[in-house]
């Protein structure tokens, strides 16, 4: 019974934290991965790292999960390697139907806002806002400096694309180019709402030192 | 700006730590604090800011149509504040376009708006006028509506016509305020790759206002409104001019609270 009640456990963690929070399991990702091109395990981390680089992905989500994939019959093994890292994966039909089924759910729900940032607002005190003011203008720099990588991507996938050859290839640089102009505008537009957090705060603060010196 | 300042061959236009205020009854309405940027021949820069941020303001003075209260203007090596209306008004109207959103708040056609500011700013022949129009509306893909009043037009033949009309007189300097707000995906790839195009083939720079993250990402480079400065968000302009006037863009970058 065992192996039973940890294959439902693994199933449902894989399903259950994507459609709760809007985001997507690592294992779902590992195994789109491995339907592109069968990988090792180590060769399937750095895909997983450098294909979502924010994912901020656990160190042993490749580790973790392969184990559970080849039990639930999504993954299988073509050749075992000298150490567990090194051994050889490929999807199975299962893995791809069950994939598939995933691409074309519909999501359920839209991202958590679930951040430190937010929750430190919502729970502050008065006197703790300058403090706050200082973590949203850090977390705004960080912002800016993901804009600037990403903008550096859509510019190097603009050049790309301009070079095209008119082959099947061009479409997946297109799929690219959209995915990092994408990446941008969030990077974008989340710094601009820190901004406009950072304004409101400072604001707040001013007015609660200064009552009644500022134009209403 | 010193006047031994090197100014690099291919920079177009620089402000520097330019300042407007509007006084309305009595409000001072600080708009554009300490801005500084430059724009290069083949460069696109966008500022990205939300409505009543100074946008206009910004495009307005960098074209010359308003002089700032504080602050420089350099326009292809000269200071435009020592020169006069006139001057400037000439050395402008045969070397930067400015576009915006709005029409041209007569009953024109397509074509004969297009053709305006050639009328006006290079005496060309009426004939010629319109052939060049025709191109520039024939280049954005536009053509097809050069014989439709203005006002009839979609808000995508606008956002065309507002480019023919920019490009028409093959300005040094174009500079567009507001023009791709809110167009959708589609719309604004297309408009960047148009302007991407026509940057790259008339040599020109391009200092153009957006609202969104979304239409300047064709751009080079990036700032953004904040409290009536500027914040650089990304620059991807490799080359000699950038390291010569890094100093600015340090200032701008180091402007931010």
């Amino acid at each position: 019974m065992r192996p039973y009640i940890i294959a439902v456990f693994d199933y449902d963690l894989a399903t259950m934290a994507s459609s709760r929070t809007g985001d997507v399991s690592a294992s779902k990702v590992i195994l789109g991965l491995m339907i592109r091109q069968p990988d090792t395990g180590a060769g399937v981390g750095l895909r997983l790292n450098s294909r979502f680089p924010h994912a901020r992905w656990s160190r042993n989500a490749v580790h973790n999960n392969l184990p559970g994939l080849v039990r639930r019959g999504y993954l299988r093994i073509l050749r075992e390697g000298a150490e567990p890292s090194l051994s050889l994966y490929e999807a199975t039909r299962e893995g791809v139907d069950h994939f598939g089924e995933w691409l074309r759910e519909p999501s359920h729900a839209p991202l958590a806002l679930r951040d430190a940032l937010r929750a430190k607002l919502e729970l502050c005190e008065r006197g703790d806002l300058p403090a706050v003011i200082v973590a949203i203008r850090e977390e705004r720099l960080t912002c800016d400096q993901e804009y600037a990588a990403a903008h550096a991507r859509y510019k190097q996938a603009e050049r790309l694309e301009r070079l095209g050859t008119g082959h099947d290839s061009d479409w997946t640089a297109k799929l690219q180019s959209a995915l990092v102009a994408d990446e941008a505008l969030l990077w974008g537009q989340w710094a601009k709402r820190l901004q406009r957090l950072q304004e409101y705060c400072e604001e707040l603060v001013q007015d609660v030192e200064q009552p009644g010196d500022r134009d209403v | 700006m010193s006047s031994s300042r090197v100014t690099a061959m291919s920079e177009l236009l620089c402000l520097r730590d330019v300042c407007k205020t509007y006084v309305s009854g009595g409000t001072r309405l600080e708009v554009l604090k300490d801005v500084s940027l430059k724009v290069g021949e083949r460069e696109i820069v966008a500022v990205v800011g939300a409505r009543y941020e100074g946008k206009t303001t910004l495009t307005q003075i960098a074209a010359g149509m308003q002089r700032p209260d504080r602050g420089e203007v350099w326009f292809r090596g000269r200071e435009l504040s020592g020169l006069s209306d006139g001057t400037r008004e000439r050395l402008l109207g045969l070397e930067t376009a400015w576009v915006d959103r709005n029409g041209p708040g007569l009953r024109l056609t397509v074509r004969d708006y297009v053709g305006l500011p050639l009328a006006m700013g290079h005496r060309h022949g009426k004939r010629e006028v319109r052939k060049l129009a025709y191109e520039a509306l024939e280049r954005v893909g536009a053509s097809d509506c050069a014989r439709q009043p203005w006002e009839d037009t979609s808000r995508w033949q606008r956002v065309l016509v507002g480019l023919a009309r920019g490009i028409a007189c093959r300005p040094r300097l174009l500079v567009i305020d507001d023009l791709l707000d809110a167009l959708g995906v589609r719309r604004t790839r297309q408009a960047g790759e148009l302007l991407r195009s026509a940057v790259d083939d008339l040599g020109c720079g391009l200092l153009m206002s957006v609202s969104d993250f979304e239409a300047a990402l064709v751009a080079d480079r990036v700032w953004s409104f904040e409290r009536g400065g500027l914040k650089l968000m990304s620059d991807q302009i490799a080359g000699e001019a950038d390291v010569i006037d890094i100093e600015g863009v340090r200032q701008g970058r180091d402007r931010a609270p």
